[in-house]
């Protein structure tokens, strides 16, 4: 009679094995799916009335560079109920009114600034945004930038130079003010603002309690 | 030997118990299942993520416009007023479900027929979605609003809030909806109120 | 090596009468299978010869995936306003069609549009092909089962088209319950295959 056979143990070691490769198999949804998919990484963040610089990792039809600017959020003020949207003007209902977000910059003109998003949070958690794609109502392009002197779009195509402008549109100054609205109910109470120009990332300025 | 066979047999058994289970208990339906909130025409259904009330149903052959559009079987068209809760929200999934649980989707051939909503937190949105369908559609259907746009396999809604609102057309009304001759004016959707609006 | 070639000798000669002893029956049904494997290299063992395209005659049906359509006839055009105002050196060819989703499900249009293209003439397809209801002029993107359109298939050519007949091309557009490239269940996918064409007349008109 042989000696018993001592139980088979190779699977002990295989599992773990098994489980990271099953995760890692299926990891990637968490970056395409959620970080990506929203605002999930602050790059920089202060008080309102003080100055933030920002400088944002991205990349643009010539490869990566970085979006420098600063940024100062004096306060927020207006609560009219006529709202500007993208073609007519309408009036906000249901408590809503038109609370403009009044801002800051100082940024180098060739600096691409167009097409940035705001978000103001309250107290509840709830989000107001202004500016975003997906915004039905608002203006989307130059919402932090002067509306005559926006400065440059980010080159989509290789042949597109880095700052370019229309001819006939004159650059950027080096600082300047935005005053958007953003359609919140009157009885809000807000804690911060969010500025965003692209998933993940955005800029925190927190608003006096 | 005994032990080989043993082990054999412990094998064919956890495959056989796990096709019963794959073959016999809903896993895909619990793991795909979109949440369903049941309502009625007139009466707002609150989604985790926005309101969704039916104001009004039509059934016609012509929706207004110039060109108007003419359907290639009827319009049914489905007043909606919507409400982001919590953040801005798109809704891109619009479609019928009928009697025999077979879907409909929306057209975007109507000039101001919406096939999808950008909702700002707060704001209510007015929109019209228009469907061109056949006769055998407009008994007991019921609209279906969601954030994923409808497709084949509809895997852009599962485990998400779907409203599913019952239009309150009767079999026994089909016939006299189905002979309605007077154009339907569709208004543009936006945050305007249909009876405000310009266009 | 003697004994090696002695013992398949054995091998061979136990074979043979192994063979002969077999009745009648068995040995006719062996003699088949071999036939059959003999002829394998020659297509043997595939199935039945898949059939070429099939030909797109105006008038007749012609199943595109779901879709049933039905070309009428061809025409050339300066313009179809105000569905299709292309360039004055440029032209519409319209495949002037009645179109019907078929099954009981809805679908896009580009489950169609992907899969009919016109060849010939000595021009370019530049835009299309695009699908206009007739009755209105508006854009055909989703389809509901069960409703036939008099449809505008329309096509922007280069400049004017070269000689009398267009050839009008299908592709192949199977159901797949599973499919691994997609993994998306029940979809109709199409295969890069032409499953019908054929020469149709083209008028022009202005």
């Amino acid at each position: 009679m042989s000696p018993a056979r001592r139980p088979s143990r190779w699977w002990i070691a295989a599992t773990p094995v098994a489980i990271a490769a099953m995760l890692a198999g299926n990891g990637f949804r968490v970056p395409v799916f959620w970080y990506q998919s929203g605002q999930h990484h602050e790059i920089a963040s202060g008080d309102a009335r003080e100055w933030v610089s920002v400088s944002e990792r991205t990349s643009d039809a010539h490869g990566d560079f970085s979006r420098k600017y600063s940024v100062r959020l004096v306060g927020l003020g207006g609560e009219r109920t006529a709202y500007e949207t993208r073609y007519d003007d309408f009036a906000l209902r249901d408590g809503m009114v038109a609370r403009t977000v009044n801002l800051d910059f100082r940024a180098d003109p060739s600096v691409p600034l167009k097409h940035c998003n705001l978000t103001l949070v309250d107290d509840r958690g709830r989000e107001y945004r202004v500016g975003h794609l997906f915004d039905g109502i608002g203006p989307n392009i130059t919402v932090c930038v002067p509306e005559k002197t926006p400065g440059p779009s980010a080159p989509v195509l290789k042949n597109d130079a880095r700052g370019s402008l229309p001819e006939d549109e004159l650059p950027r100054p080096g600082e300047w003010s935005a005053s958007p609205e953003i359609a919140v109910p009157k009885d809000a109470t807000f804690v911060e603002l969010r500025i965003s120009f692209e998933n993940p990332d955005y800029v925190t300025l927190r608003l006096p309690r | 030997m005994r032990r080989a066979v043993a082990s054999a047999a412990i094998v064919i058994a956890a495959m056989g118990l796990g096709r019963l289970i794959t073959d016999h208990l809903p896993t895909t339906e619990t793991a795909d299942k979109p949440f369903f909130h049941d309502g009625a025409v007139g009466s707002p259904v609150a989604l985790d993520y926005a309101d969704v009330t039916v104001t009004g149903v039509h059934v016609t052959p012509t929706i207004m416009g110039n060109p108007a559009s003419a359907a290639g079987g009827r319009w049914l068209v489905v007043d909606l007023e919507l409400k982001a809760r919590h953040s801005p929200t798109s809704m891109a999934g619009f479609f019928l479900v009928d009697a025999n649980d077979r879907r409909w989707i929306a057209s975007s051939r109507g000039p101001e027929c919406a096939t999808a909503a950008n909702l700002s937190t707060g704001v209510r949105h007015w929109a019209s979605i228009c469907f061109d369908v056949p006769k055998e559609a407009l008994a007991d259907a019921r609209l279906m609003a969601t954030r994923g746009a409808w497709d084949s396999h509809e895997a852009q809604f599962r485990r998400d809030d779907v409203a599913r609102v019952d239009l309150g057309i009767a079999g026994s009304e089909v016939d006299a909806l189905w002979a309605q001759k007077d154009a339907v004016n569709v208004k543009e959707a936006g945050p305007v109120p249909p009876e405000e609006a310009q266009r | 090596m003697g004994e090696d070639i002695e013992s398949k000798r054995g091998v061979l000669r136990r074979t043979g009468s192994y063979l002969r002893s077999r009745p009648t029956s068995q040995k006719v049904g062996a003699g088949a299978a071999a036939a059959l494997l003999a002829s394998a290299p020659f297509g043997g063992l595939s199935g039945p010869a898949a059939d070429g395209p099939g030909t797109i005659v105006a008038g007749k049906a012609l199943m595109v995936g779901p879709y049933k359509v039905v070309i009428d006839k061809v025409v050339e055009l300066p313009d179809l306003k105000p569905a299709v105002s292309p360039e004055p050196s440029q032209r519409v060819v319209v495949l002037d069609s009645h179109v019907t989703l078929t099954g009981d499900r809805p679908e896009y249009a580009v489950t169609l549009t992907q899969n009919v293209k016109i060849q010939g003439g000595g021009v370019k397809v530049v835009d299309g092909p695009r699908l206009y209801f007739v009755e209105d002029a508006t854009q055909m993107r989703e389809f509901n089962p069960g409703l036939t359109y008099r449809l505008a298939i329309t096509f922007t050519t280069s400049g004017p088209w070269q000689g009398d007949e267009v050839t009008v091309k299908s592709r192949l557009v199977e159901f797949r319950e599973e499919d691994s490239a997609t993994l998306d269940p029940n979809a109709w996918v199409a295969r890069d295959e032409i499953q019908a064409q054929g020469e149709l007349p083209i008028v022009r008109r202005s």
